[in-house]
């Protein structure tokens, strides 16, 4: 069960993640439909996780509702992957579970995120990257007021092939404003 | 006395970094002339320095012909090579076989051209030899100079990261620049 929420939104929630979730994160982050949006096709053992895990501090899981009124359910993650050595600029990743895609819950999820990273932990800056053929999540960036700032030419690789990635920012004041 | 050399051009060549080199380093990076444009404030003590060269498996010695530097003559033969930068890839990302470009050369050495015959070799052995897909590299929006030395090697400019760094004081944009092996190997 996650632990209990430190944020929470019309649909979804933020939790720290604990080690009963790592078989939720393991499944999710193994999932083509994830890992190749995601751009990070390496495949994890549950001690990989545990290890990925163990030293972040901005990692944390995305709940809703569970389809059968039972409470909590575990849907995605929400973190930054990396965060610059002086902790003021972090680096976006999200992913939400195929099966509990389409309902608008990365939105909302990143948007509380956003919220402790800026007014909470004092971060100066947000980035993100997507492929340039991930519209949806382009999409979700441009709606929360990310500015695209260049395009890494043959950056990923996507099918075999080379494929070039937006890169976006969010300065603190854009989104305090 | 740094390691022998692997690559050699006109003026510069790179060696391995043995732990002779460490001070020099240490010197180097901790420099404000160095430190500052290179967006690394950290100040590193000699045990840091051991463990990033440990952890780094494309970091190099820039060294120069001491006696042809001194005495103008032409290099080759003879005189010890003398320490007068770095030049790495402090980030490699294998799956798509890229990483991210860094280099200094010390103040009293600046201005020779240094830079930009490393890089060359560099990016020679890393594009020929070790099969690299792409080379990005960073640099203050302030910092003609790099800009200057990347465009000349090829470098296509693809973004202005905004607010991206601290620097004296502000933040300050940066621009990201890449380097695809298709463009350095023809």
């Amino acid at each position: 069960m996650p632990g209990p929420a430190f944020a929470t939104g019309d649909t979804v929630s933020l939790h720290p993640i604990e080690p009963e979730d790592h078989e939720f994160v393991q499944r999710g982050r193994n999932d083509p439909d994830v890992r190749v949006p995601l751009t990070d096709t390496t495949i994890r053992t549950l001690s990989d996780v545990e290890e990925m895990l163990e030293d972040e501090s901005y990692h944390f899981l995305i709940c809703a509702s569970s389809a059968d009124g039972g409470g909590r359910e575990p849907v995605g993650v929400v973190a930054f992957g990396y965060v610059s050595g002086t902790d003021e600029r972090g680096s976006l990743m999200y992913w939400v579970a195929p099966e509990h895609q389409g309902n608008g819950y990365v939105s909302e999820a990143t948007d509380l995120f956003l919220d402790y990273a800026f007014r909470e932990c004092g971060f100066h800056k947000v980035t993100a990257r997507v492929n340039v053929s991930n519209e949806a999540s382009a999409a979700v960036l441009e709606s929360l007021g990310f500015v695209q700032e260049g395009r890494r030419r043959k950056e990923s690789v996507v099918d075999g092939e080379y494929e070039d990635m937006f890169t976006y920012g969010l300065l603190a004041d854009e989104w305090l404003d | 006395m740094p390691g022998p050399a692997f690559a050699s051009g006109d003026s510069v060549s790179l060696h391995p970094i043995e732990g002779e080199d460490h001070e020099f380093l240490q010197y180097g990076h901790n420099h404000p002339d160095v430190r500052r444009p290179l967006g690394s404030s950290t100040i590193r003590s000699r045990g840091d320095i051991a463990e990033e060269v440990e952890d780094d498996e494309y970091r190099f010695l820039v060294c120069v012909d001491e006696r042809s530097e001194s005495t103008g003559e032409a290099s080759g033969a003879g005189g010890d090579p003398e320490p007068v930068g770095v030049v790495a890839l402090p980030w490699v990302f294998e799956d798509t076989k890229s990483g991210f470009l860094m280099y200094w050369i010390a103040p009293e050495h600046q201005g020779n051209g240094y830079v930009t015959e490393a890089i060359e070799l560099l990016l020679d052995y890393l594009f020929r030899e070790c099969g690299f897909h792409k080379v990005a590299a960073y640099v203050y929006e302030s910092n003609d100079a790099s800009a200057a030395v990347l465009e000349s090697l090829g470098f296509v400019r693809e973004g202005t990261l905004r607010d991206e760094i601290f620097s004296d004081g502000e933040w300050v944009d940066e621009y990201r620049y890449g380097l695809l092996a298709e463009e350095w190997l023809n």
